[in-house]
């Protein structure tokens, strides 16, 4: 076992802050990733051609400082890269697996306090064809054509949240076809419900939503508001998706289906947090309804329930990059006091000017959330035939005859369906099940997770064994 | 930048030899190729790179004779050999948990 002052799982953008910020305090600090470089979605580095998004100046300019000062205390850093973290317990034992490196391939980290930066996760709902190989998450497409893959030349966008307008603007910077934008909500709604973005935003924010709208217009891209996709038939290269027009509720208008062909598509609702390392940690969770997810409790200082664990950026609540940042720096600063390095008026000054900037990224994250999560109308249109759970292939038929043959939890549908229990571990379905057995089962119940459990990773048996 | 002066490498999918850019994980440089398909499940579905970020775990295969190798997750490097896994067989020497 090696031990470290501060253990940070996570090295995006709120991890790597919360590093330099225990490091420079002249802590020592272990910093875990599972990817083989820091960064993590949108700090990734310019490695084979992969930009930053061209886009969105603020993400380079965050990125620059941020690796700056990494470099600059990068002494003080061990930086574990291709590692997962397969368990963590409540005493701040961190159980590491690395599939890249022999040495390192079992390995147990522990920390005097530990901060998770796990980030998050797209929201996705399953339809029919969606398992289909050229279908993405929004956020996945995005990825590759950062890193200049471009798995076709027609590309359909379907969803909501911020990671449409970038995949929008990457596609089109890379002179990409878009064959057609796919918005749940009315543009009415848009427009207003995102007024109060313009107190919270900030003026490159609103820069940003102004300059995709406008690309949109000028490459005379079919949008397709008040639309989801129903179904896509076909393979990649050669799409059709079908659309339906959808109420407030999301629930279908009866108006007449539309079809758009396409190679690729993507399709995704937002994002949710990655709530997995701190659920098993033993950190207490609670569903929050306007936001649509689970998120840790957490004290104004990124504290958890469980003393010295700390959890920091979207992992907790989506708010972008540059929250995470701030998080982070927050997160090692508080770290850095209770360790005795900081003092309590030096950490009360820092972190209230950074609370300050947070309160701002806050709201602005919530209005996101807010226009992103699904409403009930999207699962009642799924058939019986589609696969809810990807790993396992469970049909929503089979759920649906689980809950009829009297499945009463969630826990109790993985148990007759293996629903939830194959190598993702429930991180796509685990977003609809509750949804799913409140309709088959016509009551309203209190929401549940999957019981968190080791590995959280598949791993090898030796290592779990070992 | 970068892009122009990353090294083009070879490497095999199921056989036939395949090109990719240094800096590429498999899943990337078998897209680039117009390889969309890495996977078949137990019921013989396709499947491929969905999220590409490591957590849907769709993109496995068999890289260098290991299996439920992330594709999305993995480096391609000069020479590997890629195979399309095929849950239905693999499944009985799996050493995952």
């Amino acid at each position: 076992m090696s031990s470290a002052d501060v253990i940070v799982v996570g090295g995006g953008p709120a991890g790597i802050s919360a590093a330099v910020e225990a490091a420079k305090n002249k802590l020592s600090v272990v910093l875990i990733d599972e990817n083989t470089s820091l960064g993590g979605k949108v700090f990734r580095p310019e490695e084979a051609g992969a930009e930053s998004d061209p886009a969105d100046p603020l993400a380079a300019r965050l990125r620059k400082r941020l690796f700056q000062s990494f470099e600059s205390v990068a002494d003080g850093i061990r930086v574990c890269l291709g590692s997962e973290v397969w368990n963590i317990e409540g005493d701040k034992s961190v159980y590491v697996y690395s599939a890249h490196d022999q040495k390192t391939s079992q390995k147990v980290f522990y920390g005097k306090r530990l901060i998770i930066a796990p980030g998050a996760i797209e929201r996705a709902v399953p339809f029919e064809g969606w398992t289909t190989p050229g279908v993405f998450t929004v956020g996945g497409l995005n990825a590759l054509v950062k890193k200049k893959v471009v798995p076709g030349n027609r590309i359909l966008i379907a969803g909501s949240g911020p990671l449409p307008l970038v995949l929008i603007n990457n596609l089109l910077q890379a002179k990409v076809k878009i064959s057609a934008i796919v918005v749940p909500t009315s543009i009415k709604t848009i427009i207003q419900k995102s007024i109060p973005i313009l107190s919270c935003a900030g003026r490159h924010r609103i820069k940003q939503g102004f300059e995709a709208i406008w690309r949109i217009r000028k490459n005379q891209i079919p949008v397709f508001s008040s639309h989801v996709i129903k179904n896509v038939s076909g393979r990649h290269n050669d799409f059709k998706a079908t659309l339906v027009q959808i109420g407030s509720d999301w629930k279908p208008m009866g108006g007449p289906e539309k079809e758009v062909s396409a190679d690729a598509i993507a399709v995704g609702y937002g994002l949710v947090p990655s709530v997995e390392l701190t659920q098993l940690a033993g950190c207490e969770h609670r569903y929050d309804e306007t936001l649509g997810y689970w998120r840790a409790v957490r004290s104004t200082r990124m504290e958890t329930t469980v003393s010295g664990i700390f959890v920091a950026g979207d992992g907790v609540q989506v708010k972008g990059y540059e929250a995470a940042v701030n998080e982070g720096k927050l997160a090692g600063i508080e770290v850095a006091h209770q360790l005795g390095k900081v003092t309590q008026k030096d950490a009360n000054q820092w972190i209230g000017s950074l609370d300050k900037k947070l309160k701002k990224m806050e709201a602005f994250g919530k209005i996101l959330d807010r226009l992103s999560t699904p409403g009930p109308g999207l699962l009642e249109m799924v058939p019986d035939t589609t696969t809810v759970c990807r790993c396992e292939e469970v049909t929503l038929g089979e759920i649906r005859k689980a809950v009829g043959d009297g499945a009463a939890s969630i826990n109790d549908i993985k148990r007759r369906t293996r629903l939830g229990m194959g190598h993702c571990q429930g991180k796509f379905c685990g977003q609809v099940i509750n949804e799913l057995l409140t309709m088959f089962s016509k009551e309203t119940r209190p929401r549940e997770s999957f019981t968190p459990r080791i590995p959280v990773r598949p791993v090898p048996f030796k290592v779990f064994a070992g | 930048m970068r892009a122009e002066t990353a090294m083009e490498i070879m490497f095999e999918f199921d056989g036939r030899p395949v090109k990719a850019q240094e800096g590429q994980t498999i899943g990337e440089a078998l897209l680039a190729n117009g390889i969309a398909t890495v996977r078949k499940t137990r019921k013989g579905a396709d499947r491929g790179v969905y999220c590409a970020m490591g957590v849907c775990y769709e993109c496995r295969a068999i890289v260098n004779g290991t299996p439920n190798t992330r594709t999305c997750m993995t480096p391609v490097t000069q020479g590997c050999k890629v195979m399309t896994q095929e849950d239905a067989r693999i499944e009985v020497n799996d050493e995952q948990c």
